[in-house]
Formats: C-alpha cells, structure tokens, sequence
C-alpha cells in the first residue's frame, strides 16, 4: 500500500546515499534509526493529547519531494525584502533547504566563532556532530521529528568558543523557491555556546512565489555556564506553505536563553520549542507572537523542565486571529521532585478579531516539588469596545482607532527584541500584518 | 480557634467512619452479564423500560475500554470480581414508616451523625440514606409532598413516577457517555430522585448521605435532580464506607437539571474511605456528574469539599444552554498519603451571555497526587460569554505533586475568558508570623490551610462547612512538619 509513510521510506532508499554524512558510518545509522522510528510510529495521529488541536492529516497527508541539491540562479538582490539589514549582520542563506555560499555574508566572523554549513561540516568532522545529532526522544508523537532525523539536509554549524561575543547579530536565512512540484525542506541547525559566550541567532523561514511546500526544521541549542544566547524566529512563509518545527534547547548553570517568535504566515505552522533548565540558576525566557487571518492555522507548543534548583523560566505568548485564524498555544512548566527553589511563569493572552476565529489554550504545571513559585494565566477576549469608542470621540476614524489597539496589545512583546536592527525588522514585517485589512 | 489539643486529638482519630456495622445483607455473587442485571432490575421490581434501557447501557458498556489519560495510577479493576448489588437484608424495600428500618440501621447512622429520625434531625434538613446498594429511608416526605416536591429514592421513583424518570433519566449522562457512566447505567442500584415543580422555593436542605457497609460491592448509585421552571433547591451530599484492604469501587452518575429561572445548588462533603498511610485499601471515586441549565436564566452550582478516596476523578460540569444561563464550580480537594485526585470542571457555553465562575483549591501533603484538569469551551454561538477560573494549589511537603491542565478553547469573539493559577507552599515567613503570635506550628497550618480554601468553604450550607473544615484538619494528619 502507498502510504505517505511508506513513500517517504521509499524517498529515503533513493536518497540515502547522496544525503550528508553518509560516509559517516555512526552518522548513516542515526539516519537509518530515525527512519526506523518513523516507519513505527508513522505521522502522529490527533487522537494524541499533543496534537489534539493540530490539523495533522492535512500536514502529512500531502507527498512531498525533496530537493538533493541548492536552487542555483538567485540573485542577491532576490534576498533583500527578506533581509534584517543588508550590512552589519553575519547571514547564512539555504535556499530549498540547501546551504548558498554565494547568498551568505561571514565577513570579520569574531576569532573563536565558528558557522558553517552542516552539510559540509559532517565531511570533515563527523564526530563532532553525532553527540548533537543523536535524538533522544522517540514517541508516536515525533514522527515529523524522526523524519528529519532521517532526511536533514543541511543547515547551520555555529560555534562559539568560551568567552566569545558576537557583536552582531547571525541570520540562518531558509529560503524555498517554491514551484508546481511542491518540496520539503528539511533543515538541521545546531547551535553550541561555550561558557560565558554571548549571540543573537535569528532564525528566519520564507517562500518565494506561491505553491505549497513544506518545512521540517529542528534546531538544537545547547547553552553551557554564564552563556547567553537570544534565538529569534521568525516564520514568514506564504500562505499555503506547511511548517513543523522543534527547538531543543539544553541550559546549564547561570545560562540564559532568550526565546522570541514571530509568527506572521504559512498555512500551517507548528512550532515546538523545549527547555531544559540543567544547571543551578539557569534562566529562560519564552516570548511568542503570532498574527493569524484568513484560514490559517497557528500551533505552538512550549515545554520548560525544571531539572535543577534555582532556576527560573517565565513565558509570554500572545495570539491575534482575525478570520477563520485557528491558534493554539500548548505550554507544559514541570518541576520534578526535589526541585527547591524554582521560579517560573507563565501567560497567554489571545485577542479575538472575527466570530470565525478560534483560540485553544492550554497552560499546565506539572509540580512535583514544594518549594516553588509557579504561577500561569490565560485570557481570551476583543477589542474593549469603551477603549475604541474613546479612541473615536478623540477624531481617530475605526480603523486606525482598532489597529492602534492591536499595536498596543503586541507592542510588549516588539519592545523586547534587540538588538534595535531586528527589532525594526520584526516591526516591518508586524506592521504589513493583515489583520489591518479585517473591517 | 482550636486549641493544640483538640487538633492532636483529630490528628489521631484518623478516619473516624471506618466501623463496619454487623447487619446481615442480601449480596449476590460478583460477576457481570446480563443475567445480573435482569436480577438486579429483578429485585428492584422495576418497569419494562428501566430493563431495556440497562441493557441497552451494557451492551453499549461491553464494546468500551477503560479510558487511561488521567494522571491517575491503579491497578487494572477486574469488574468480575465485585458485587453488583447488596442490601440490608432486614429491610424492608417498602417501608416508608422509619418504625419499620432497622434500628442497626439507625444506629450506624447516628453513629455517623446523620440522625434519621425526623425529631432528631437537624432541622431543615430533609436526608435520603442510601446503605450499599439501597435507599433506607427518606425523612421529611410528607412535608415535601405538600408543596408537590417528590424527594425519594430512585427506586421508588422508577415505580412511581415512570413518566418523569423515563423523559429525564440519561438526557444529561446518556448511557453511552463514558465508560464509567455507561457501566452504571446498566448496574445502578439506587440513588437519590428529586423534582421540584414550577415555581417552588424548597424549604429544606436536601441531603442524600452514601454508606458503602459491605466488603467487596461496588456502590453505583444514580441521582437525577430537576428543577422545574422558576425552582430552587439546595442540596446536599456525604459519603463515607469502612475501613477495608481491599480497594473499593464507586461509580455514580449524577444529573442536574435547571429549567427556566430554575437554580440547583449541588454541595458534596466527599469522605470516601482513604486508604492507610501506605495506599492500602480505600474507595476509587469515579463519578460522572454533570448538570444543564436547559432553561433561560437557570443557575447551577457545584461545591465539593473532596478530602477521602484513595482515587477521586471526577468533573462536575455543566452545559450552558439557557440564554443568561450561570455556572460555578467551587472546588477543595485534599490528598494526603497516597491519595490520588484528578478533579476539575467542565463548563461548556452554548447560550448567550452565559456566565462561568471557576474556584478550585487543591492540597496536596505527603505522597498525595493532585491535578486539575478543566475544560472552558465556548462555542461559536455564545454571544458576550463570560468565564473566570482560578486553581490554586497548595504543596506541603517535598513528596507531593500538584498539576493544573487548564483546557480554553474559545470560537466566539464577543466572549471574555480568564484563567490563572499559582502553585505554592506555605511560606517559612507565613508559618514564623503565626508562631510569633503564639499559635503552635499545627495551628498555624491549620489555619494558613482554612484561609486558602475560605472562599470554597463559605459557598457550603453551614452544617456542612463546619463538617468540612474539621475534615481537612483530621486529614492532614501527620503531614504538619
């Protein structure tokens, strides 16, 4: 029987040979183990309490084909609508999933800061990648998971030694050049941060013209002591693009990590981001914003595991749906016992635009330890109508008077990001928002 | 307030239901299959459809699992092994007149503080007493009667008031809803009926008091409240069952029903058998109840004061349909040992401008399991719909747990929903500051403890606040340190 599974089985035959680290041996059997898995498990099913909301048929029922080779012919000058800045910023640009030397700018990269491309990186060093590469989870809700650990086609090496800065921020720029055939992309990122490093990462998803596709991503960030890393993503594709996502992030003491997404298009997004908080006052900070309209559908999943004591986590979520926008936000805080001293919060807050538009939110705690400070909330509602109507008795017309509350509503969030560069960014790509077109 | 004494002392009395009284009992065998439930319709001398309807449920019941997405843990329960029905052979099925129940009986009740003769009992409060598997008195009928409200026993209302019973019976817990409810609609054995006609103000507390006496049964009873246009009725509910080894299963169904500018308060004291300081023994309290406020206007309330139960899964809810219809759910539950709850609500807005309140307090001490899990839905429909929640969860010690899965799922804009919640200990501060004003460290966590579920404890009838509140300080026991 053709299964989406077994097809993507059969795409695996043909391709394995040509995927990177195949002459790895340690490299290929990780390859061969996450399909394995994902033979098992197949597509996770919505009878799963984790994708209870999620459309997930409509995701994977779809075949996709998968590209072994960079789109070659773009132009840089193609790349500037979706460019932070086009000077004052490391970048890296894959296009359909593929990293382009030509399109990337690693001028003056800081002695220490190593950032290549991890399809090139696995022929010289595989070793050094198998320890990050090893997925440890397996569940019959990984299945897109254990897809990309079968088919990952490249994507961003970054390294930072202990001690080193980066002043500017690095942009993994994902570009899919998308046309009738329509194609999977399927990027693996890995991001180490030596003790008492520091980077802005900004991870960015686009499409150029209109057809489906797909994007698999998964990205592990490990963070080791007094380092701090700010990881920015942006997910900016067109509207009938497919993306599953999943961030791993591993903390240890004093660390810091700076979580921030911005959710603006695709079809159907996914996006998972987990925290482990592995060491004596590590901190996490979770930030997401998302714009949904037309038919859109916005899923985010955050998990924040407390393994040690003293560590801190607080997360804001806000959601904006305008018509028949679907958003979910699913965030799991757990503290296991003999945890003292944890501190964590959590918020999600969702605006309603439209009657069509549905919001599920489902913030949890799982507290196994009593020496804690946790605390979570969730709010649904609209615009206040006495706000707008004091908006308008001031000579602000409707619309104007709407857009300025729905500014203020996610300008908390904006005011957050740094440094000012991305922050403009992430302002321009919020202030071309379609929620400004709901009447 | 107590003084130390007073709280040592109901430290130590532990769980002060757990006498067995010595009364011969009807018990048919264990096992399931129609043949039990024939016998069981048999032995109630129930109509025709009562019969059908039971074994429409269990063959609806055969071809179910046992859900397992509750954060709860037990063995698996073999239903082969527990008797589906037991009476007190010495009484009566028909007896009315309480000089005809045994006086063994009455005496377990008092010795329960439940008086069932009606010069003892409190007053203004009217008690169905359900013993095993059977209703063994009502008190106060005649009185209820005068203003057309019938308050008897289930039993009794099958027979007597079929027609009510057969238009209301299910339409809130169908059979099929789930597992649990579907295995009590094919075995139910007694419970408690109430209806209120249109217009009338019920004088008394109602109050049904559940008794699990024999070894080895499983107490399912079913309670089918109605509230009929521009009714009220407060009532009441209180459970306790001896102290066995051997794990006990209770499966009830409850059903509100609130027409037009109806209101139903609901208030259950759950004192269920806990099992010993090693999770040996107790009750597994798996209980569907769920109300509708069918009509405009219509309140329903639940209050529950959950602090027994070896296992407590349970999600008193209700349905919104009435336009201005208003729900609320008040909520404490205690779990000290190795208790287990997974408790919450469940409050689904279909009319306009229907309003929800959710409070729900969970303690957790010693290796205790709590966990919230409530759902908010507000359908597309519900116009200018309104909920508020909060859970609180108190730990006390390092080996317990407190979850909260909070569900909102909203698909209608004009709607405004909150939610939001805290986890804590009592603070080293908060515990120093009572002591400083010289109340021992029991006292002050006695009280730090009654002022965290204050706002519960006031939405009880005062009786049964009073009852509550001393539950919760025998049930720490041990977990003050």
């Amino acid at each position: 029987m053709n299964t989406p599974v077994t097809l993507y089985r059969d795409l695996f035959t043909e391709l394995e040979k040509s995927l990177p680290g195949y002459d790895s041996l340690p490299l290929r059997g990780l390859r061969q183990e996450g399909m394995q898995h994902f033979m098992d498990k197949g597509f996770p099913s919505q009878r799963l309490e984790n994708w209870k909301y999620t459309p997930v048929k409509a995701i994977s029922q779809k075949i996709y084909h998968i590209n072994n080779h960079a789109c070659q012919g773009l132009d840089p000058s193609d790349l500037l609508p979706y460019l932070i800045a086009p000077l004052g910023v490391y970048r890296l640009v894959f296009v359909n999933g593929w990293f382009s030397q030509t399109l990337s700018d690693l001028h003056d990269l800081p002695d220490g800061v190593r950032v290549e491309s991890m399809a090139k990186l696995v022929k010289e060093a595989p070793d050094m990648l198998e320890p990050y590469l090893k997925n440890k989870k397996s569940g019959s809700d990984q299945g897109f998971t254990h897809l990309n650990d079968a088919l990952w086609s490249d994507g961003a090496y970054i390294h930072l030694s202990p001690g080193t800065r980066l002043e500017r921020p690095l942009h993994l720029f994902f570009l899919t050049a998308t046309s009738k055939k329509s194609m999977m992309t399927l990027p693996r990122n890995i991001v180490v941060a030596g003790a008492d490093s520091h980077a802005w990462i900004v991870e960015s998803f686009a499409s150029l013209g209109h057809f489906p596709h797909m994007t698999n991503a998964h990205s592990t960030i490990v963070l080791h002591d007094h380092a701090h890393v700010h990881h920015l993503l942006h997910l900016g594709e067109n509207h009938s693009a497919q993306h599953v996502g999943t961030v791993e992030s591993t903390q240890k003491g004093d660390s810091r990590l700076d979580s921030q997404l911005f959710s603006f298009g695709g079809e159907r997004t996914r996006q998972e981001i987990h925290v482990q908080l592995a060491g004596e006052q590590a901190e996490c900070s979770l930030d997401g914003l998302f714009i949904g309209n037309g038919r859109q559908h916005m899923d985010f999943h955050t998990s924040i595991h407390h393994t040690h004591a003293n560590t801190r986590s607080q997360q804001l979520y806000k959601g904006i749906l305008a018509g028949h926008a679907h958003g979910v936000f699913n965030g799991i805080i757990t503290v296991p016992p003999h945890v003292h001293h944890t501190q964590s919060n959590q918020l999600s807050t969702n605006l309603l635009l439209s009657d069509t538009a549905e919001i599920d939110t489902k913030p949890q705690l799982e507290i196994n330890s009593d020496a804690v400070q946790c605390s979570h909330g969730a709010t649904v509602g609209s615009l206040d109508p006495e706000a707008l109507f004091y908006l308008q008795s001031r000579g602000l017309d409707a619309s104007t008077a709407r857009n300025l509350l729905i500014q203020g509503f996610a300008e908390e969030l904006l005011q957050r990001i740094t440094p000012k560069l991305v922050q403009n960014w992430i302002e321009k790509h919020f202030n071309k928002g379609e929620y400004h077109h709901e009447s | 307030m107590l003084d130390s004494n007073a709280v040592n002392s109901a430290i130590s009395q532990s769980y002060k239901h757990g006498f067995v009284t010595a009364i011969p009992s009807d018990t048919i065998p264990t096992g399931l299959d129609e043949g039990v439930i024939r016998l069981i319709s048999a032995k109630k001398r129930e109509p025709e459809f009562m019969l059908a309807w039971r074994l429409a449920a269990y063959r609806h019941w055969q071809g179910m699992t046992e859900p397992r997405w509750s954060s709860v843990r037990y063995p698996t329960i073999d239903y082969q092994n527990i008797s589906y029905y037991s009476s007190p052979l010495t009484n009566n099925p028909d007896s009315i007149d309480l000089k005809d129940v045994d006086p063994k009986l009455l005496a377990t009740y008092e010795k329960l503080g439940i008086p069932l003769s009606e010069r003892l009992s409190l007053a203004g409060v009217a008690v169905d007493a359900v013993f095993d598997s059977v209703s063994v008195a009502t008190t106060h009928k005649k009185k209820l009667a005068k203003l057309g409200i019938v308050f008897c026993s289930m039993s009794e209302a099958v027979r007597e008031h079929s027609a009510l019973v057969q238009r209301f019976l299910g339409s809130v817990v169908p059979p099929g809803d789930n597992f649990f409810a579907a295995l009590n609609a094919s075995v139910f054995s007694d419970g408690s009926f109430c209806y209120i006609p249109p217009g009338v103000r019920c004088p008394m507390e109602l109050s049904t008091y559940f008794r699990i006496n024999a070894a080895g049964t499983g107490q399912f009873e079913r309670t089918l409240i109605i509230a009929d246009k521009n009714s009220y009725v407060s009532y009441l509910e209180g459970c306790t069952a001896p102290q066995r080894d051997r794990h006990q299963l209770h499966a009830a169904v409850v059903e509100l029903i609130a027409m037009e500018g109806a209101e139903i308060k609901y208030s259950t004291v759950q004192n269920w058998y806990p099992g010993d300081a090693e999770g040996n023994g107790g009750i597994y309290n798996f209980v569907t109840k769920r109300g509708e406020c069918r009509g405009d206007r219509s309140r329903i309330s639940w209050t529950q004061v959950e602090t027994g139960s070896a296992i407590t899964w349970k999600y008193p809810s209700v349905i919104l349909r009435g336009e201005g219809s208003v729900g609320r759910f008040h909520s404490v539950a205690l779990t000290n040992n190795h208790q287990q709850a997974d408790t919450g609500t469940k409050m689904i807005h279909i009319g306009h401008n229907t309003r929800s309140t959710i409070l729900s307090k969970g303690i957790s001490a010693g290796f205790g399991h709590n966990a919230y899990r409530g759902l908010v839905k507000v359908l597309a429909g519900a116009q200018g719909a309104r909920n508020h929640s909060q859970c609180d969860s108190l730990l006390l010690g390092n080996t317990c747990s407190a979850h909260t899965y909070p569900y909102i799922e909203v698909k209608n804009k004009t709607s405004k929903v909150e939610h939001e919640a805290t986890t804590s200990r009592i603070s080293e501060e908060q515990l120093f500051y009572c002591q400083q004003r010289g109340l021992s460290r029991e006292q002050a966590v006695s009280l730090i403890v009654n002022g965290f579920c204050q706002e519960v404890l006031r939405e009880l009838p005062m009786e049964f606040s009073v009852e509550a509140r001393k539950l919760l300080e025998v049930n720490l026991e041990g977990s003050v340190g």
